[in-house]
């Protein structure tokens, strides 16, 4: 009934398109320059290049990992599994170098084998059993941990591939980095997927209206399948990246990112309820609150403020976009 | 425009709710223009109107849940506002819509009192009270239910008679039944009636929304007729007849001008589907029959006789438990929408909002939606061929839009249910599925799309469609088949296609041939 | 006679009650010291916290939202009891259950008015209440009150006092649930739409679902510190996913409309007790992520495949 749709269960996302429509996602951007240079200006040495070049890098991660997590969300899913799957990758890798004589590529495709694993649990859950994403991924997030300290019997180990590391590291290619170049490849895939193909487009629409995407003729299960298998992987990635950067790994490596990926998400002006949004926007808001976190840290503020502050400026930022655009009845 | 009405009454009784010059429009649309209505205590007021005429919009009005944009309504003599329908109903203006809203988890007597509840001294809700006044009310209205029975669990009609309990219990002096009888069997009908007849002896004014004619003509003193959103005829019931009515509604003097004319009898007619003994675990049982090319067939009966289901499998949304539909000789597995639409078989639902259509994404999205593969290069959308597509449909079906970035929400329904049909068409399809094509749409459209479906018949495509609207079995379709309880009873072809051998079908009779 | 006995106590006694049985009985089959008075105290003292956060989630879950910062709110109660109570004495334990009351309005407020879903207002809920936890205290430790202490692990009359809160919240929520406001929160649940219709206020239920889920999680909190005698930010975690688990344990839907308070505890019991048992069968705690995490699978598709039944 008409009188529902505009009494209460009023459509959230035709709010997100009412108004701003694609000038919402250049937000986060502005906020973003704005803030950024509020802090070059106060802060010393907070203003040059390789500061802000380091910061970006530093974004990748968030980057690549909110990529997946912005490919589920716009589907109409949440994936709580991010962070556990970045934990997990940097673990296999360095425990099957440390354990066995295989080297550093077959751990790779070990890794990226527990990923699509993973996202086939994740799809299998909320694709076929029909459990909520949330649950279904929360669940699977402490299944994952568990291998994680499983395998690495609560004590992590270092590893050396000193290849790869120098590529993650060193400005190789038009003075930019290993961290750097797979974020930019990982952004030209999402955004020509979201943006360009037929399969992005049966997201968004599977996201906006699932029942019609059904009669429409689009295959929701793979959907579902392929969107979590993606946001798996592309979680892996990172973790395996992250790892090289820093040389080690640890049981808390992902946990940043899990509330990190969708904060980047729904900061960047995405709506969580799915059918609209962009990974122009999660750049934005990667980039945002790498910032955010940096200048916290500046500021001393201990890990558990720094959390507070994030939550704060996600729920003020959810506020603004809500309010921002209401419908007019 | 005020219409005099031709009342043998005093002329100077005042009615108890009255209309001035009530006007809406949403932008440019205008869906109520300029309604003079007078409701008298103690008589009931029919509105008819097709679909878009403006009926809903005049009732949400009087209801308190839309504000008018000009005009007044007077209630009791004063002039009032209302503001919401919570308000509207303590001062007595009561509706009982067509779609139930129930709280489907709580008891009969909880959902008849919901929002006020009687209480004991501590503040809390009264149940044991509730369930007494709840039997009261169930004893005058002569239902048989239990009031501590959770609503899910009750029959449709049972439900839509809850929505009148419930109507009841705010002790309403205005009650508009919208569509009311839609759900109802005889029985219930009865009861409605005798409520109706109760509640005018206590001096209530009742607004009868609806189309069924014999009720009207039964039931109410007055009538308003309805078109484009003014009252374009009024008068007594006693001094109306069903073809000044129906002439006054849809604006034609002829009915024969809608519909376009019926294939004739001597066309080739090869076999496109063939359904064999389809048994589903619904209850459908033995469903036979075939869909021809340049044909439309229809399946008629009574609401829920299992017309959809059989339409659902053709479209792999209802998996047969028993049974086969083959094209050609090859039966076809047919496990989801993608195998039906391979093998040439398209669906348009029933729901556009919720089930055809993507409301919240743009006009374009929605028209290229089923034709991806057309306008798209290895994977990737090429955004010229979408709006070669897109400008060709629009043309094609003459969608009104102002720019095809708009949301879809923004058509107009009749619009709206041209994009969910014209989606379908650069797709090769050989097989149309409609189910209730026309539903809320206003009479233009509808001639347009029974049109679009006489030329896709034409050219060769089958057409199978099932609709609530006899008159489309009659006028518009080829061959009908009428469902009672979830099995085929009969089949009509050509002359014997006729309102009177479908309802007698519809309630099981013996398939006579009569003229 | 018998057909509506067996009829009335379908209707009153949750799905989940065969479970807890079974597994209270296999608990006190590998540990029969359970059955002694101080066993008993000792089980419900394990119970308690899980049953009223699972309450506070219930009472989310039914107004279709979720809450997922019940977790943070337990952390953030016992930090406070364990910081104020040098200064503030008993008065620590009252700004505790304030503390994650004024969290469940905040979180409550902008879902009933902002119309933002809950399960995101309430992630960012819990990185700011988490976070305060840790800022307030970033080493487990502080003071508790001894009383405290001494209230929780009691048992006058050899029953716990813990199982006597248990029994008094079930009692209030009896009570509550008849009141206007208590049966707005069901409609509401059920059918907004309907609710609305009737003039009930949507976002008053709403807020008040949140408002009683974090007073429950404050009191959960409370347990927690008298339990363990200190304060510690980050042990209130595990209970968010857990208390998800046990409320669909507990027969609630997540579309709302559908749930009790006994099935919560019914659905709380069953979840504790089973990590009782995989304790005592010795399971290490590395596998014991991993069997949580299954746990709740199944728990869901349970819940999941129980909606369809109804």
């Amino acid at each position: 009934m008409a009188i529902a749709e505009t009494a209460v269960t009023e459509s959230a996302r035709s709010r997100a398109w009412s108004l701003q429509g694609n000038l919402r996602y250049a937000i986060p951007y502005l906020l973003f320059a704005v803030c950024w240079f509020v802090v070059a200006v106060s802060v010393p040495g907070f203003g040059t290049i390789p500061h802000f070049m380091y910061m970006v890098v530093f974004s990748g991660f968030l980057g690549m990992v909110a990529a997946g997590q912005t490919v589920v969300i716009i589907s109409g899913g949440i994936d709580l599994s991010v962070g556990a799957m970045v934990t997990l990758a940097g673990v296999t890798i360095t425990q099957t170098m440390y354990a066995t004589r295989f080297g550093f590529v077959p751990a790779v495709a070990l890794a990226f084998v527990a990923a699509v694993l993973l996202g086939l649990l994740n799809g299998a859950g909320i694709g076929l059993l029909r459990i909520p994403p949330l649950v279904m991924t929360l669940a699977s997030s402490t299944i994952i941990h568990g291998i994680a300290l499983l395998i690495t019997n609560g004590t992590p180990h270092e590893v050396r591939i000193p290849s790869f590391q120098e590529w993650v590291v060193k400005p190789s290619l038009f003075g930019i980095n290993g961290v750097l170049q797979s974020w930019i490849v990982v952004s030209v895939i999402v955004l020509l997927l979201l943006e360009r193909t037929v399969y992005g487009k049966r997201i968004f629409l599977s996201g906006s209206n699932p029942t019609a995407a059904l009669y429409a003729g689009y295959n929701p299960r793979r959907l579902t399948f392929f969107v979590y298998i993606f946001a798996s992987v592309l979680s892996a990635g990172a973790g395996i990246v992250s790892i090289a950067f820093t040389g080690n790994s640890y049981l808390g490596m992902g946990d940043a990112y899990q509330l990190g990926s969708i904060a980047a998400v729904v900061l960047g002006g995405t709506s969580i309820l799915g059918g609209t949004g962009s990974y122009w926007g999660t750049i934005a808001g990667a980039l945002l609150l790498t910032l955010i976190t940096s200048v916290l840290t500046l500021f001393r503020v201990s890990g558990g403020g720094q959390n507070a502050v994030e939550g704060a400026i996600i729920l003020v930022l959810m506020a603004m976009y809500a309010v921002g655009t209401r419908t007019r009845d | 425009m005020s219409v005099p009405v031709q009342s043998s009454e005093d002329p100077r009784r005042v009615p108890l709710l009255e209309t001035r010059g009530l006007t809406k429009h949403y932008g440019l649309t205008f869906a109520v223009e300029e309604v003079d209505l007078r409701l008298f205590a103690g008589s009931v007021h029919a509105l008819v109107g097709e679909n878009g005429a403006g009926k809903s919009t005049l009732i949400k009005m009087l209801t308190g849940l839309v504000r008018p944009t000009r005009g007044e309504i007077r209630y009791r003599e004063r002039c009032v506002e209302l503001r919401s329908p919570h308000q509207a109903m303590a001062d007595g203006i009561v509706a009982v819509h067509q779609e139930l809203s129930l709280v489907e988890t709580m008891s009969v007597a909880e959902n008849i009192w919901l929002g006020h509840e009687p209480r004991t001294r501590l503040g809390r809700i009264n149940f044991g009270e509730l369930v007494k006044r709840s039997n009261a009310l169930i004893g005058e209205v002569g239902l048989e239910v239990d009031p501590s029975r959770p609503v899910g669990r009750l029959a449709l009609a049972e439900k839509q008679l809850v929505e009148l309990l419930k109507a009841l219990s705010w002790k309403p002096q205005v009650l508009v039944l919208d569509e009311a009888t839609s759900s109802l069997g005889d029985v219930e009908v009865g009861l409605l009636k005798r409520t109706i007849g109760k509640l005018k002896d206590a001096g209530c004014a009742i607004v009868f929304v609806s189309h069924r004619m014999l009720e009207i003509f039964q039931i109410c003193d007055y009538c308003s007729i309805m078109k484009d959103g003014r009252i374009v005829h009024e008068d007594e019931v006693a001094r109306l007849d069903e073809r000044l009515v129906v002439a006054k509604m849809t604006g034609r003097q002829g009915q024969h001008q809608l519909f376009p004319d019926r294939a004739g009898p001597g066309r080739r007619r090869g076999r496109l589907l063939a359904v064999r003994n389809l048994h589903t675990r619904s209850g459908l049982h033995d469903i036979s029959f075939e869909v021809r090319s340049g044909e439309i067939l229809g399946l008629g009966g009574l609401q829920g006789h299992g017309q959809v289901e059989v339409l659902e499998c053709l479209y792999g949304l209802r998996h047969p438990t028993a049974g086969s539909i083959s094209s050609g000789d090859v039966p076809l597995r047919l496990r989801r929408p993608t195998d039906a639409i391979k093998a040439g078989i398209v669906f348009v639902p029933e729901d556009r909002k919720i089930q055809g259509l993507f409301v919240d994404r743009t006009v374009e999205e929605n028209i290229v939606a089923c034709s991806h593969p057309m306008v798209s290069f290895l994977g990737f959308l090429q955004p010229s061929r979408v709006r070669e597509v897109t400008q060709q449909l629009i043309s094609e079906m003459a969608i009104k839009v102002e720019r095809v970035s708009a949301l879809l929400r923004s058509l107009s329904g009749g619009n709206q249910q041209k994009v969910a049909l014209g989606r379908w068409l650069s797709s090769r399809c050989r097989v149309f599925v409609l189910v209730e094509p026309t539903r809320g749409i206003d009479i233009n459209t509808k001639v347009e799309i029974y049109r679009l479906l006489r030329r896709l018949a034409d050219s060769g495509m089958g057409v199978v469609l099932t609709t609530n609207e006899n008159l489309e079995l009659v006028r518009l379709c080829d061959r009908v088949i009428v469902l009672f309880e979830k099995r085929v009873v009969a089949e009509f072809q050509g002359d014997e296609i006729t309102e009177h051998n479908i309802v007698a079908a519809s309630f099981g009779q013996a398939q006579g041939r009569a003229s | 006679m018998t057909a509506s006995f067996v009829r009335f106590i379908r209707a009153q006694v949750p799905y989940a009650f065969v479970p807890a049985v079974a597994f209270l009985g296999l608990s006190i089959a590998l540990n029969p010291r359970i059955l002694t008075l101080r066993g008993l105290n000792n089980l419900s003292l394990q119970i308690t916290a899980l049953i009223l956060v699972t309450m506070a989630q219930t009472l989310v879950v039914l107004v279709r939202e979720m809450d997922m910062s019940v977790g943070a709110q337990i952390g953030l109660a016992t930090a406070i009891i364990g910081t104020a109570t040098q200064r503030l004495g008993a008065g620590s334990v009252a700004l505790a259950i304030l503390a994650a009351v004024a969290s469940g309005l905040l979180c409550g407020a902008i879902v009933a008015w902002l119309r933002i879903p809950g399960i995101v207002v309430t992630l960012a809920a819990s990185m700011i209440v988490g976070g305060l936890a840790l800022v307030i205290l970033p080493q487990s430790g502080g003071h508790v009150p001894p009383f405290l202490g001494k209230l929780i692990t009691g048992r006058p009359y050899g029953v716990p006092n813990t199982a006597v809160l248990v029994l008094l919240v079930l009692l209030s929520w009896k009570f509550l649930k008849g009141t206007p406001l208590g049966h707005s929160i069901y409609a509401v649940g059920g059918n907004p739409y309907s609710a609305f219709a009737s003039g009930l206020s949507v976002p008053r239920a709403k807020l008040a679902a949140y408002a009683g889920s974090g007073l429950l999680a404050g009191i959960a909190g409370v347990v927690v510190a008298g339990k363990t005698m200190t304060g510690d930010a980050l042990i209130g975690e595990p209970y968010t996913l857990t208390s998800i688990a046990s409320t669909v344990l507990g027969g609630a839907s997540f579309m709302g409309g559908v749930a009790t308070m006994r099935g919560a505890a019914a659905g709380a019991i069953v979840m504790a007790v089973l990590v009782n048992i995989m304790f005592f069968l010795g399971v290490s705690t590395m596998y014991q992520y991993v069997v949580e995490g299954i746990i709740l699978l199944v728990a869901v598709i349970v819940g999941v495949l129980n909606q369809f039944r109804t």
